[in-house]
C-alpha cells in the first residue's frame, strides 16, 4: 500500500521533470541552430572567398556554383603574385603600419600622461583640440593634405602614408581615461625613490596601462593595414602602393572573369588579421568592449 | 628645477601639438582658402574667385543628388546598425560557449578589409551569377538586381555596411550590458513583469549612454563611406550611390576642380558640425547616466 502510494505520487513528478528537461534541451537545440545560422551569415562570405581561391579558373565560373573545390588548386595564389609587384605592396604595407604604430605609441603615451596627471596653463583648450580632431574625418581634408605633401615634394615616398597618422587623438583620449584612474601617489612614490620622469613613465606607467595600449595598437593595426582610401589618394605609382590597393586592382586587371585570382588576393590581404584574430580573439573582443567605456 | 617643472608638460606635448597644428588645423584653413580659388592642380597660377565655387554648389544638380544619397545612406545605416546590434546583443548576452562563438563570428567582418568585404559582396550580389540570387531562386523567392539597379543599389551598399559593422557595435553594447550592475540585473530577474516592460523601463535607460556614443560614431562613419562605393558601384548606376567622400574625390582627382571640391568639403563640414551640435543639444540630455 505504502509502495503503491509512493509511486503514484512520484510518477507525475518524474514525468513533469522529464518534460521540463526535454523542453529545456529542445529550447537549447533550437537556439543552437539559430545561433549557427547567425554565425554562418557572417562567416560564410569569407569561407566562400577562401574556397573560391582554391578552385580552378574553370570551376570558379561554374553556375550554379560548387561549394567545395573539386580539385584543390593553389595556382591562383601564384597568379596573384605574378600579376603585379605584390612583394613591394606587402613590404610597403608592413613598413607603413609598423611606422605608424611605433610613432603613435611614442606620441600617445606621454600626451595622455600629461593630460591626465599634470596641471598647466591651456590644458583644457589643448585637450579640446585633441577631441575636435577626433571628430574631423581625414576623408574630408584629404585635398589640402595631398597638396601639402605635393608642395613638400613627398609624393614619391611613403611619407604621405605615414605622417598624417603619427598621432592618434582617439588613442590619447582612451589612454588618458585609463591613466586618470591610477592614483597620483604611485607616481610620487616613484619620484621619491629617485626615478626621473622618463623612468617613471617606462617602469611605472607603461605596465599599468598595458591593456589600453594593446587596445589602441590593435585597433590601429586593423585600421591601417586595411586602409584603402588614403593610399589611393596619396600614391600614383605601383612602387608606393599597399596591399589593399594591389588587391583592389586585381579586379580591374583581370576583369570579372577570374574570380579565383581576385579571391586569392583577398585571402592574402585578410590572412594576417585572421591569424591575429584566431590567436587573440578574446583579447581583441575585450579591446573593442573597452572602447565603449567612457 | 621649478622652471623645468612648468615647462615639462609642454615639452612632452610638443610633438602632438605640432602634429595637430600642421595636419589637422592648417589643412582646414588651407581648405577654406582653396574653396575661394579656381585651380586644376596643373596650372601654376591659382586664381582667386571669391564665393564663385559656393554659387556653383547651389546650381549643381549632382550636389543635391549626392546630399540626398548621403542622407538616405545615413538613415539606412545608423538606425539599422544600432537596432540590429542591440537585438543581437540582447540575444548573445549569455555566458554559454556557443553564444561566445556566435559573437566571434559576427565580429569577423570588422577585422577584414572593406576591400575584401566589398569584393566578396560584389560577387555575391551579381544579378546573374551571384550566389544571393541563386539562393533566392532556389527558395522560389523573387530575385533582385542588387547593385545593378539604381532602385536597389543604395540599399545593397547599406546592407553591406550594416553587415560589416554590426559585430563591432554588438560587442560594445554587450560590454554596456555587462556594466549594468548586478543588483539591478537581479532585481530585473525577480520582477515578474514581462521582459519587454523591463527592457524599456530599466535596461534601455541604463544602456542609453552606450547607445548615444554608438549613434555618434555611426553617424560620423556614415559620412565617411567610400571604399564600398568605389569598389562595388563606382557611384552608380546613374549616380544613385554617389555620396560625400566619393563626390569630393571625383571632383578633386577626376575632374581636377580643386576649388569646387574644397568648397563642397567645407559645406559638408558645416553640416556635420551642425548635426553634432544638435545631437548634444537634444539627445544627450535624454541620456541617463548611472
Amino acid at each position: 500500500m505504502d509502495r503503491v502510494g509512493r509511486t503514484s505520487v512520484q510518477q507525475p513528478e518524474i514525468s513533469r521533470n522529464l518534460v521540463f528537461k526535454l523542453r529545456k534541451h529542445a529550447g537549447l537545440a533550437i537556439e543552437s541552430i539559430l545561433l549557427s545560422v547567425l554565425a554562418i551569415l557572417f562567416v560564410f562570405p569569407f569561407l566562400w572567398m577562401v574556397l573560391t581561391a582554391l578552385k580552378s579558373p574553370e570551376e570558379a565560373l561554374i553556375f550554379p556554383p560548387t561549394l567545395m573545390p573539386q580539385t584543390w588548386n593553389f595556382q591562383s595564389f601564384a597568379e596573384v603574385w605574378q600579376s603585379g609587384p605584390f612583394g613591394t605592396y606587402l613590404t610597403n604595407s608592413v613598413v607603413i603600419v609598423a611606422a605608424i604604430l611605433a610613432a603613435q605609441l611614442i606620441t600617445a603615451v606621454p600626451s595622455a600622461y600629461v593630460f591626465a596627471k599634470y596641471r598647466f596653463k591651456g590644458k583644457e583648450f589643448l585637450f579640446l583640440l585633441v577631441l575636435l580632431t577626433m571628430i574631423i574625418p581625414s576623408q574630408l581634408t584629404f585635398v589640402p593634405l595631398y597638396l601639402m605633401m605635393s608642395e613638400w615634394q613627398l609624393l614619391d615616398s611613403l611619407v604621405p602614408l605615414i605622417l598624417p597618422f603619427v598621432v592618434t587623438p582617439f588613442g590619447i583620449f582612451l589612454l588618458r581615461q585609463q591613466i586618470l584612474q591610477i592614483p597620483d601617489e604611485l607616481f610620487e612614490a616613484a619620484k621619491i625613490d629617485g626615478a626621473g620622469e622618463g623612468r617613471t613613465m617606462y617602469h611605472v606607467l607603461l605596465p599599468m596601462i598595458k591593456p589600453a595600449v594593446v587596445t589602441v595598437m590593435l585597433l590601429s593595426f586593423i585600421t591601417h593595414w586595411n586602409d584603402y582610401f588614403w593610399p589611393l589618394v596619396m600614391t600614383n605609382t605601383m612602387e608606393l602602393r599597399t596591399l589593399p590597393l594591389g588587391v583592389a586592382n586585381l579586379k580591374g586587371l583581370e576583369g570579372n572573369s577570374k574570380w579565383n585570382v581576385v579571391m586569392a588576393g583577398n585571402c592574402i590581404l585578410a590572412l594576417p588579421l585572421l591569424i591575429l584574430f584566431m590567436l587573440n580573439s578574446k583579447r581583441l573582443k575585450e579591446s573593442i568592449a573597452f572602447t565603449g567605456v567612457k | 628645477m621649478t622652471r623645468f617643472k612648468t615647462v615639462f608638460p609642454y615639452v612632452l606635448l610638443l610633438p602632438t601639438m605640432v602634429w595637430l597644428a600642421v595636419f589637422a588645423l592648417y589643412p582646414l584653413g588651407y581648405m577654406v582658402y582653396l574653396s575661394l580659388t579656381s585651380w586644376d592642380l596643373i596650372n601654376p597660377n591659382i586664381e582667386f574667385v571669391g564665393l564663385q565655387n559656393y554659387m556653383n554648389i547651389v546650381n549643381n544638380a549632382r550636389f543635391y543628388t549626392m546630399l540626398e544619397n548621403t542622407f538616405i545612406f545615413f538613415l539606412l545605416t545608423v538606425p539599422g546598425t544600432i537596432l540590429v546590434s542591440t537585438l543581437l546583443a540582447l540575444w548573445l548576452f549569455k555566458k554559454r560557449l556557443i553564444h561566445q562563438l556566435a559573437t566571434s563570428a559576427i565580429f569577423t567582418p570588422h577585422i577584414i578589409s572593406l576591400v575584401s568585404v566589398s569584393m566578396v559582396w560584389l560577387w555575391l550580389m551579381d544579378p546573374s551569377i551571384g550566389l544571393l540570387n541563386y539562393i533566392l531562386g532556389w527558395l522560389n523567392l523573387p530575385q533582385s538586381d542588387w547593385i545593378a539597379s539604381s532602385k536597389t543599389s543604395m540599399l545593397s551598399v547599406a546592407i553591406v555596411s550594416i553587415w560589416k559593422s554590426v559585430g563591432f557595435f554588438t560587442l560594445i553594447i554587450l560590454s554596456g550590458l555587462g556594466r549594468i550592475s548586478n543588483e539591478i540585473q537581479e532585481a530585473v530577474k525577480l520582477d515578474s513583469r514581462p521582459n519587454v516592460y523591463t527592457f524599456f523601463k530599466i535596461t534601455l535607460p541604463l544602456l542609453s549612454p552606450t547607445l548615444f556614443f554608438l549613434f555618434f560614431i555611426a553617424s560620423i562613419a556614415s559620412f565617411q563611406v567610400f571604399d564600398t562605393i568605389q569598389i562595388m558601384t563606382n557611384g552608380g548606376p546613374a549616380g544613385s550611390t554617389t555620396t560625400i567622400v566619393f563626390f569630393i574625390y571625383d571632383y578633386a582627382f577626376r575632374h581636377f576642380q580643386i576649388g569646387f571640391a574644397s568648397a563642397v568639403s567645407i559645406v559638408l563640414m558645416l553640416i556635420l558640425a551642425l548635426m553634432m551640435t544638435l545631437y548634444f543639444r537634444f539627445i544627450s540630455n535624454k541620456v541617463h547616466y548611472q
